[in-house]
């Protein structure tokens, strides 16, 4: 099968398909801005994503998405190091609900009705505060997101792959991009894991999702390109 | 579903490797130099055109009133900013397609007694008989200002209690410890028929006991100012030419209210009279019209009065930039529409 040689219709769904699929990229890159930095279209560092997927819950999150709250950069240390130490008590009472008072809690509270208000985590108590000092993403959201994510993006990576297997460009490109596409896949899935007890492997993640995203780029733009034109470069002669 | 990041994103972070968010400066005014005549009437001479403006747009609430609030929880609020000789100028806009001047007024009863008309919600603030306000915020010296703005100084209740303190109010401002922020807070009913701003100021009290309004207290005044028009049950006062809608009664044309008064059955709740002192600074007009508020603001560049260090911003270099934040009350005695982040001031 020759995608070119498929009827109007068909290639109009198939490059339909594509574009939507480069949108969506568009929008998972500000989700992932907004989710590490707080910000619509900030490039996230790396130091910030490793925190995101291996640091402390609450640190990553002042130093990331909440930043713009935090009102002493100080104040990051001194949580950091209370968690360290085992999150004592004393210490909690001492230092810690200051900040979480003057920074955190006006919308974490399940009082809270400020237009921000997030009732469901609530930070105004030693207990509260305790559930968000775990390492990496909480069990029960990283195993809804991981599955989500596998389900999704393999259906998404095979339907682009049987599209560009089907294509007229070379076969090396076909293969490599479609074993890079699932290996990022993989990559992403394992490392989300593996970072709650290995932190250097968060470092990893934003190089897998980057082999993932980048592969589906190029078989979605391959792919629309060639449902109307011959591919420049890469079509076979 | 999350995607993890995209190539560009790894590669530009790669290279910078350091954190990239910053503080939330959401806009900067350019105030520039005019000679032209500015009437603080409310209107807007031409010379305001020549102005830049910043638009903010103000959409979140601190709290939501239990009995409902039927206030604008958003709002396109523009500012522009001159200064001629000594002086400041500022011209203000916001949208609110009411305009709001029943500050608990008092109704006659078919009886013949008064009844002063509040539908206070569990907190214990209005919503109903209220006014509209304007808050502009200046930080002085409060270091968090500059990242956190107005948020820098909110202290929201937390299950009842405020700083530790069982508090019924959802929230209080004060700032920490020795720091002050400039407060100019103009008031629909109490202030603008006398064309002034409430000048306040946010300092580090957090013991409501020794001021029932936490860190938030007027600046100092040798006299004037505003009062409840109330005496044991009933307006105490009304003037000769009030008439049926009137927003106050002013103090120097106030009288006792007559026995046989017939000639309105509203009366207004306040008595009011301009501040003297270094609570008014600041002169200002606003004028409602077509779903629009406009108010115009005066005020000397550097003030001189007594605690002016601590209780006003001075615009005393005009090579600094200076950080505000703003909100509006729509009706509302403490629910406000603001923004997040800071805004800047620069002299141009």
């Amino acid at each position: 099968m020759d995608i070119k040689s498929l009827n109007l219709s068909s290639r109009l769904t198939i490059s339909a398909f594509c574009l939507s699929v480069l949108f969506g990229v568009l929008y998972a890159f500000m989700a992932i801005s907004v989710s590490t930095t707080g910000q619509l279209a900030t490039i996230p560092s790396l130091e910030t994503v490793q925190q995101k997927y291996a640091g402390i819950l609450l640190v990553s999150a002042m130093k990331g998405s909440m930043y713009d709250e935090v009102s002493d950069d100080e104040s990051i240390d001194i949580v950091e190091a209370w968690v360290e130490a085992g999150t004592p008590r004393d210490v909690y009472e001492a230092k810690i609900t200051s900040i979480m008072d003057e920074d955190c809690a006006s919308c974490h509270s399940a009082s809270s009705t400020m237009t921000d208000a997030m009732t469901s985590m609530p930070l105004t108590s030693y207990e509260e505060v305790l559930t968000t000092t775990t390492r990496g993403q909480p069990w029960s959201k990283l195993v809804v997101e991981t599955h989500t994510h596998l389900f999704a993006i393999s259906m998404m990576l095979l339907a682009l792959g049987l599209m560009l297997a089907n294509s007229n460009v070379q076969s090396w490109v076909k293969n490599v991009l479609i074993l890079v596409g699932f290996t990022g896949l993989w990559g992403d899935a394992l490392f989300w894991t593996l970072a709650k007890y290995l932190s250097f492997v968060g470092y990893l993640i934003p190089f897998t999702g980057g082999l993932m995203v980048g592969a589906i780029c190029a078989m979605a733009g391959i792919v629309l390109l060639e449902c109307w034109i011959k591919v420049p470069f890469i079509s076979k002669q | 579903m999350r995607i993890a990041p995209s190539l560009l994103t790894v590669a530009v972070s790669t290279a910078l490797m350091v954190p990239t968010v910053q503080a939330k400066t959401i806009g900067t005014l350019e105030n520039i130099k005019t000679n032209a005549t500015i009437t603080v009437d409310g209107i807007g001479d031409d010379a305001w055109s020549k102005a830049p403006a910043i638009n903010v747009h103000v959409n979140k609430t601190p709290y939501k009133p239990n009995n409902g609030y039927e206030g604008i929880l958003q709002s396109a609020y523009t500012i522009k900013s001159m200064r001629k000789g000594t002086d400041i100028y500022f011209l203000v806009q916001w949208t609110d397609p009411t305009e709001s001047l029943n500050r608990y007024p008092w109704m006659k009863q078919p009886d013949g007694s008064w009844k002063q008309l509040f539908n206070k919600d569990d907190t214990g603030h209005e919503n109903t008989y209220y006014e509209d306000k304007m808050a502009i915020l200046w930080n002085i010296d409060l270091k968090t200002f500059k990242k956190k703005g107005c948020a820098a100084a909110c202290h929201m209740s937390k299950n009842g209690l405020t700083n530790g303190i069982p508090d019924k109010a959802p929230g209080r401002k004060y700032t920490k410890n020795g720091t002050t922020i400039d407060m100019w807070h103009w008031k629909g009913v109490r202030m603008n028929p006398v064309g002034q701003i409430d000048d306040q100021y946010i300092h580090d009290n957090t013991d409501p006991k020794v001021n029932k309004n936490w860190g938030r207290s007027g600046d100092t005044k040798t006299g004037g100012g505003y009062v409840k028009n109330k005496k044991e049950g009933a307006p105490e006062f009304v003037q000769a030419d009030l008439v049926g809608d009137a927003e106050v009664v002013l103090d120097s044309k106030k009288m006792p209210i007559p026995a046989d008064w017939s000639k309105t059955d509203r009366v207004p709740g306040i008595v009011t009279s301009p501040f003297t002192g270094s609570r008014g600074d600041i002169n200002a007009k606003g004028i409602w019209k077509d779903g629009v508020w406009t108010v115009e603001i005066r005020r000397a560049l550097v003030t001189n009065g007594e605690n002016s260090s601590t209780q006003d911003v001075q615009f005393s270099d005009l090579s600094k930039a200076y950080d505000f934040g703003v909100a509006i009350f729509d009706n509302s005695q403490i629910n406000h529409v603001y923004h997040d982040g800071v805004l800047q001031l620069k002299f141009k």
